[in-house]
């Protein structure tokens, strides 16, 4: 098989030349002779005895475990298991607060805006006042006590001249 | 019954004919394997260092090396300088340099790899003496080479095969071990280009190239 690969490769003249000898003989026992002649030159270059140095191993980077590469295969590997461990435990994004009410009444809800009126935009307040008429916000400054709660005791200055223009003589002569 | 077939094959061990010992290879040059003897294993390379690695086997070691590599490495070296002398000079340098230097030897590659290298080098170097020699002295390598191939007594090739050394002496330095290494030892492209650490594709080219150019040596000399 080897054979007619290279015959592939070489001219016909070349194919007949390779089949015959090419002509180099070599002395009997040559080789045999050649070691000797070459301890003979070591020895006369004071070469021959002198202490030699082992053989020098290939050094590792973990002498004591893996060779460089396999090192370095699994430096490789703890790198991409440290960093997918990273990103699966990044904090998620944070959802913005839903305000639930289902169990909140809208004194709670009154109380809790008066209590942290300065955290509200304007615009919002005035929507507040805007859907309760009848009911001014009283405006609490920080660190005042609490009041207590009612229901109907402020009674805004315009909505009085109306509330007046509404009695009857009647009923305005029992007030007095 | 047992008694009889056992003395039945007893009898046939002892009195079975002999089997002769199985024939030595013949160890030809243009071979890419040879073998030193038929009946001893190679030792390996990992069991050659082994002994070159202490003091007290190193000698033993490098005995084993060269005669593991000697005859291989001989033929390589004397295709390159083509003369006998020249040879033995060069293959006598390339194992003392190997004896000075083994300690060097990591062993990233095979043995016979780091042999190879010292050996073509030293093979190299000699040639390039040669060639100053030659244009100092007004004479061209061909025709140096020719003389000294034709007065070397241990060259008995015809005027064909002289012609053929001849053609690849004057090949480029890595076509002509490219050619040698192809033609002479078959050996695979797949381990000439662990050997030469060149890529198969280029090795084929060099070897196509050469081809051609020994083609055409030849042609010429035809004609």
């Amino acid at each position: 098989m080897k054979q007619e690969k290279l015959n592939d490769e070489i001219a016909p003249f070349l194919q007949d030349l390779k089949g015959k000898s090419d002509g180099f003989k070599v002395p009997e026992g040559y080789l045999e002779d050649m070691e000797e002649a070459v301890f003979a030159r070591l020895k006369s270059s004071g070469d021959l005895g002198r202490p030699t140095m082992n053989l020098v191993k290939r050094p590792r980077l973990f002498p004591w475990t893996v060779r460089p590469r396999t090192a370095m295969a699994l430096a490789a590997a703890l790198a991409l298991i440290l960093t997918a461990v990273w990103f699966i435990r990044q904090p998620q994004a944070v959802q913005p607060a839903q305000f639930v009410s289902t169990e909140l009444t809208e004194d709670d809800l009154e109380f809790y805006v008066l209590e942290n009126v300065q955290e509200f935009e304007l615009e919002q307040l005035a929507a507040l006042t805007a859907e309760k008429t009848s009911e001014p916000i009283e405006k609490v400054a920080p660190g005042t006590p609490k009041k207590n709660r009612s229901t109907s005791d402020e009674i805004h200055p315009d909505d009085l001249d109306k509330i007046l223009d509404e009695m009857t003589d009647e009923e305005l002569e029992q007030i007095l | 019954m047992r008694r009889t077939c056992w003395l039945r094959w007893h009898l046939c061990e002892f009195y079975a004919p002999v089997k002769p010992p199985p024939a030595p290879p013949v160890l030809s040059p243009n071979s890419h394997e040879l073998q030193l003897t038929a009946t001893k294993k190679p030792a390996t390379d990992e069991q050659i260092m082994d002994l070159l690695r202490s003091e007290q086997t190193f000698e033993r070691g490098f005995r084993l090396l060269m005669s593991q590599y000697r005859e291989r490495l001989y033929w390589h070296v004397r295709r390159m300088v083509q003369i006998h002398d020249d040879a033995d000079d060069v293959l006598q340098n390339t194992f003392i340099k190997v004896y000075r230097g083994i300690s060097q030897f990591e062993g990233k590659s095979k043995l016979y790899t780091w042999l190879y290298r010292i050996a073509t080098n030293e093979a190299l170097t000699h040639l390039q003496s040669q060639a100053r020699h030659a244009s100092s002295s007004l004479d061209d390598t061909a025709n140096l080479l020719s003389n000294r191939l034709k007065a070397d007594e241990w060259f008995d090739g015809d005027a064909v095969q002289a012609k053929l050394i001849l053609a690849i002496a004057e090949l480029p330095d890595k076509q002509k071990q490219v050619f040698n290494l192809r033609y002479y030892d078959e050996m695979p492209y797949e381990e000439m280009s662990q050997l030469l650490t060149t890529s198969v594709g280029a090795l084929k080219a060099s070897f196509h190239h050469a081809t051609k150019k020994i083609e055409a040596a030849f042609l010429n000399y035809e004609g």
